[in-house]
């Protein structure tokens, strides 16, 4: 081995210690890095090839019956591929061993199976048979969360009929990758399921023999500018569909499920970003401050070095290298974790979004790119420490270092030094004396801090949008909905079931609203001004009262659609004779979830022409006669569908402790990792450079504790320091994710627990501690003899 | 070259136990060391830093300790100002039995007892000259104005300077204003002009000289430069780990006249 090389090892094993930390850290970015970009990718290569290989569609709408001769004037649109028109219902089903009433989406296949659009994955069992009409495909989730499969029963009731269906196979549908029901948020998978029923078996439960209500579409691939066809094919399909009660047609981008997953890989990706990037600069700066100080304490070797002839280029290597093998045992690991947590990361999502299969991608580009940033981390942390190794002579070099230069400043001017206490004025002028330094110290364990406590925001957010959307909005314990609207005593039909203390009719219609040339579909609730059970609040979660006339539009949808109150927007109903009137916007509201318009029910009325027909009920219920309520939900042929709160906050509940909970468990190791790197490092190096002033201070008759106190107060004090601006960065942090969140789906508020600041303060807190505990047992070992004889 | 005031023997102290044992009994002994070996393992070869060493240090005396580079003269100095413990044999402070002691215990000593100048100095290089003397005499019982050991020295005028913005000789001054602020009974120094050129040097020795006179402070010198040995009371004589000669200084001569 050369002479360099031998070097090089000693000097590496003789800082294991602070070399070891800077790994750790870049062993974190790394793992960070290569988890989520390969769960992305894995994610979104999969998405790919499940929505080609299945046909999945590209525009979607719905309408409210259609003769299916129609389909053939769809298929002649300029722009359209391949048409498929389906029957879909939702029914009220009652799942054995559930004692809620579940819903399920029946959707429509061919009795002879063939290839087609929106194609699914015949996981088990097999194709329905023609000559059994109440054979059913299951989705594998539903089935998977109420333990049901091939051979069992579930009871439905279509279109008012009691029907038992079988389950004759396990599906799963690029429809239906993330399966919720419309205006969820998280899947609740044991109360609402897919189910693939033959089209003539549902047509006739339904009345629609010849004709459909749902239709997709896969557009000609032949296009240059695929957007705007697309929004031509949109809007001729939502011509022909205009006689049928069409709602307006989507493209796939606007589809559910895929709006989720295309939203989960958007945020991934700003993750896989910025989280690698805290860790590369704090890298970056680690392996800074651990080669300045190796060439300052090697400098008479430098000299050495030089004297006899290496050139500044191989004595720089020499540094570099040493950087180099740094990051080197940090990256090897790194890859190696990251690609396992990234198998877990995708093992959690298959959880959310259900493919045929999920598979974690190793992508040779994704290892490859972290290792490239790395190494070039590595060479920036080495290059700028080693400019000082090229500006030594020799002859200086070999020189020892004059004594650390401090000179009298603004706290020597101002008189404030008198004040403090000799080892107060060391520590302070020690960090004066460096304050890049100090500065980036605190920027380091800040930006862990800020990390920690964004890991723990985002259970805040949900918490808050729970709390918002379930216990402020939404206060009743029941939903419950018919299949088409009814005369306003139907409420009390439902008044009378078991248990039921209270019940709000409301009326939900689908309207289109146009605003210049913004225009946005959505379900427009009526309901009484003086309703408990749903509340409509501002900002602030005040009470906002229910306009006479006019509309009151959630924020969002406001600002989609660029109104402000008083502002008029063209409201078109998209049901019966589809009126379309100028309506007043009267005020905004604040809602977590969704979008939400909102009108008096009496207005509504007036404005539909029609005399108060309700679509649903609220229910405030009586927790004693749940399970008697639910028996009877489940056989009303009037009820199309059930939504219970506590399930579903329940079920919201879980998903977030089990996806979220990994996730911060591992964001809060990862801060305090870097926390733990930075001051361990830093305690190293104070007590390296230090040390011989400390160990003066013990043989002049200072404790061991003084002198833990002088070691320690320094670092102590930068993290006091860094913890307020940790957390005013975590703060910044979460703002600048709120934006990113801010979508229709959801939106998440920017609100913090008290436990969100003291989480991240107590993590860091320990981190520091242990690690700086870790330094100080050097301290006991520091030689006082050796310090009357040598010089630094 | 070297300019030796005339020396008597007084006593050769180190196969006499009997003799080491009336020493204990010296009124004007303060330290008493005795029998006291000192083995270091290096590896697999055993160093005999110091064999069998009795002697005393008495009572605002000025001692030097002589002897060459590996003589052992540090480890005696370093026994005495509770920094190392003999491997065997015992080392008396007043009646405190400093081989008994524990490591709080030797801090505690080394705080109250022994002030302590080094070759380097090893100045606290983020505190100001007084402020370097203040560090010790905030830790003590009875201190000296942080000041008036600076005046003491001689650098009253540079109190708020740091370390950097001081030649070495001032350094050294301030080291000893720092040593001596807290009244120690001892100043222990081991090579205090080893790091300085010929006049500063010098200057040094004046300081310490002065500080042994005013306040009567013992003070023991570790040096191996011989020509310092004439402004000693007592000259003890340090080869291979064994006390050659003590000798005691008739006439002493001041700093100023000691040439090297």
């Amino acid at each position: 081995m050369k002479p360099l090389g031998k070097i090089l090892r000693r000097d590496l094993w003789h800082l294991r210690g602070q070399v070891l930390a800077a790994a750790l850290v870049v062993c974190c970015g790394v793992t960070a890095q290569v988890s989520m970009h390969s769960a992305y990718l894995s994610l979104q290569a999969t998405q790919a090839s499940y929505y080609d290989s299945y046909r999945f569609a590209d525009v979607f709408a719905s309408l409210k019956r259609a003769p299916e001769g129609l389909a053939d004037e769809i298929r002649a649109l300029p722009g359209v591929a391949q048409v498929q028109t389906r029957v879909v219902a939702e029914v009220t089903l009652d799942v054995p061993g559930l004692n809620e009433p579940a819903t399920g989406r029946l959707v429509s296949i061919p009795e002879q199976q063939s290839a087609m659009i929106n194609d699914f994955y015949l996981r088990r069992g097999r194709y329905i048979e023609a000559v059994h009409p109440d054979e059913v495909l299951l989705s594998e989730v539903f089935a998977q969360a109420n333990h049901l499969d091939v051979g069992d029963r579930i009871g439905a009731i279509l279109n008012g009929r009691w029907r038992e269906l079988t389950v004759v196979g396990i599906a799963l549908s690029p429809e239906y990758v993330y399966e919720v029901g419309q205006g969820m948020l998280f899947p609740d998978n044991k109360r609402f399921g897919v189910l693939w029923m033959g089209r003539e078996a549902l047509a006739s439960a339904y009345n629609m023999q010849g004709a459909f209500n749902d239709v997709s579409l896969t557009l000609a691939p032949q296009g240059f500018n695929k957007g705007a066809e697309e929004a031509e094919v949109i809007a001729s399909l939502d011509r022909l569909l205009l006689r049928y009660g069409g709602l307006s047609a989507y493209p796939r981008r606007d589809q559910l499920s895929t709006r989720f997953l295309n939203d989960e890989l958007g945020e991934i990706e700003v993750s896989a970003t910025y989280i690698p990037a805290i860790f590369l600069a704090v890298a970056v700066f680690l392996i800074y401050i651990v080669l300045s100080r190796l060439v300052v304490m090697q400098r008479t070797q430098i000299g050495l070095l030089k004297a006899f002839g290496y050139s500044n280029f191989s004595v720089g290597m020499h540094y570099l290298k040493f950087a180099l093998a740094t990051v080197l045992l940090g990256l090897l690991p790194g890859l190696l974790l990251g690609l396992y947590l990234g198998g877990q990361v995708t093992n959690l999502y298959r959880d959310y979004f259900h493919f045929p299969v999920l598979a974690l991608v190793v992508s040779p580009a994704v290892l490859f790119w972290a290792t490239l940033v790395n190494l070039l981390a590595a060479c920036a942390g080495a290059i700028a420490a080693a400019r000082r190794v090229t500006a030594l002579v020799p002859a200086e070099a070999m020189r020892p270092e004059a004594p650390a230069n401090f000179r009298a400043g603004i706290l020597e001017r101002s008189g404030v030094a008198r004040w403090m206490s000799s080892s107060v004025r060391m520590i302070v002028r020690n960090i004066v004396r460096k304050p890049w330094k100090a500065l980036l110290s605190v920027m380091g364990i800040g930006v862990a801090v800020g990390l920690m406590m964004v890991a723990r925001f985002m259970f805040d957010a949900v918490d808050h949008m729970m709390m918002v959307q379930f216990d402020v909005v939404q206060r009743d314990n029941v939903t419950v909905l018919f299949h088409e609207p009814r005369a306003a005593k139907a409420v009390f039909e439902i008044d009378q079931l078991p248990g039921v203390l209270r019940a709000e009719p409301f009326r939900v219609v689908q309207v289109r609203l146009r605003h210049g040339h913004r225009s946005k579909q959505i379900a427009l609730t009526g309901l009484a001004s003086d309703s408990e059970l749903h509340q409509i609040v501002d900002s602030r979660l005040r009470k906002i009262a229910l306009p006479p006339d006019g509309l009151l539009l959630t924020k969002k949808l406001g600002e989609m659609l660029g109104v402000a109150t008083g502002d008029t927007v063209m409201l078109e109903v998209l049901e019966g004779n589809r009126e379309v009137r100028e309506v007043t916007v009267a005020g905004l509201s604040d809602e977590p979830i969704g979008i939400s318009a909102y009108m008096d029910a009496g207005a509504l009325a007036r404005l539909l022409r029609e005399d108060h027909l309700i679509s649903g009920a609220w229910l405030r219920v009586d927790p004693r006669h749940e399970e008697e309520l639910y028996a009877h939900l489940k056989r009303m042929p009037v009820v199309s569908g059930v939504a219970i709160r506590s399930a579903m906050v329940n079920s919201v509940k879980e998903i977030i402790d089990t996806a979220f909970s990994y996730v911060s468990v591992i964001e809060m190791l990862f801060g305090a990792i870097i926390i733990g790197g930075m001051v361990y490092n830093s305690v190293r190096i104070a007590l390296s450079e230090r040390g011989n002033e400390l160990a003066s201070l013990r043989v002049l008759g200072f404790t061991q504790r003084e002198v833990v106190v002088l070691l320690l107060g320094e670092q102590a004090l930068l993290t006091i320091c860094a913890i307020p601006v940790g957390l005013a960065m975590g703060y910044g942090m979460c703002a600048a994710l709120v934006p990113i969140f801010d979508r229709e789906l959801f939106r998440l508020p920017l609100v913090f627990s008290q436990m969100t600041f003291v989480y991240p303060v107590i993590a860091a807190l320990i981190s520091a501690i242990l690690s700086a505990l870790l330094v100080t047992r050097r301290l006991r070992h520091l030689d006082l003899i050796a310090v009357l004889k040598t010089r630094e | 070259m070297t300019h030796l005031p005339p020396m008597q023997p007084e006593v050769h102290l180190t196969d006499d136990k009997k003799s080491a044992e009336a020493k204990l009994t010296n009124p004007d002994s303060v330290f008493h060391v005795h029998n006291v070996s000192r083995i270091y393992r290096m590896g697999e070869v055993e160093v005999h830093a110091l064999r069998d060493v009795t002697v005393d240090l008495l009572r605002g005396e000025f001692a030097v300790l002589l002897g060459t580079s590996g003589s052992g003269k540090s480890t005696l100095l370093n026994i005495l100002g509770g920094l190392d413990r003999p491997t065997s044999g015992e080392v008396f402070y007043r009646d405190h039995n400093l081989t008994r002691a524990d490591d709080d215990g030797l801090t505690r000593f080394r705080r109250e007892h022994v002030g302590f100048v080094f070759q380097f100095y090893n100045l606290i290089p983020s505190l100001t000259a007084l402020e370097n003397v203040a560090l010790v005499t905030e830790i003590a019982g009875h201190p000296i104005d942080p000041a008036d050991a600076l005046d003491l020295v001689g650098l009253g005028q540079r109190r708020d300077h740091f370390p950097s913005q001081l030649s070495g000789g001032e350094q050294q001054r301030v080291a000893i204003a720092r040593a001596v602020a807290k009244r120690p009974d001892v100043l222990l120094c081991d090579e205090p002009t080893g790091a300085l050129d010929y006049a500063t040097g010098k200057l040094v020795l004046e300081v310490l000289e002065r500080v042994n006179r005013e306040l009567g402070t013992i003070t023991a010198v570790i040096t191996h430069n011989a020509a310092i040995a004439g402004m000693a009371d007592r000259v003890i004589r340090i080869s291979s780990g064994t006390i050659t000669e003590v000798l005691r200084n008739e006439v002493k001569i001041r700093p100023s006249e000691i040439s090297w």
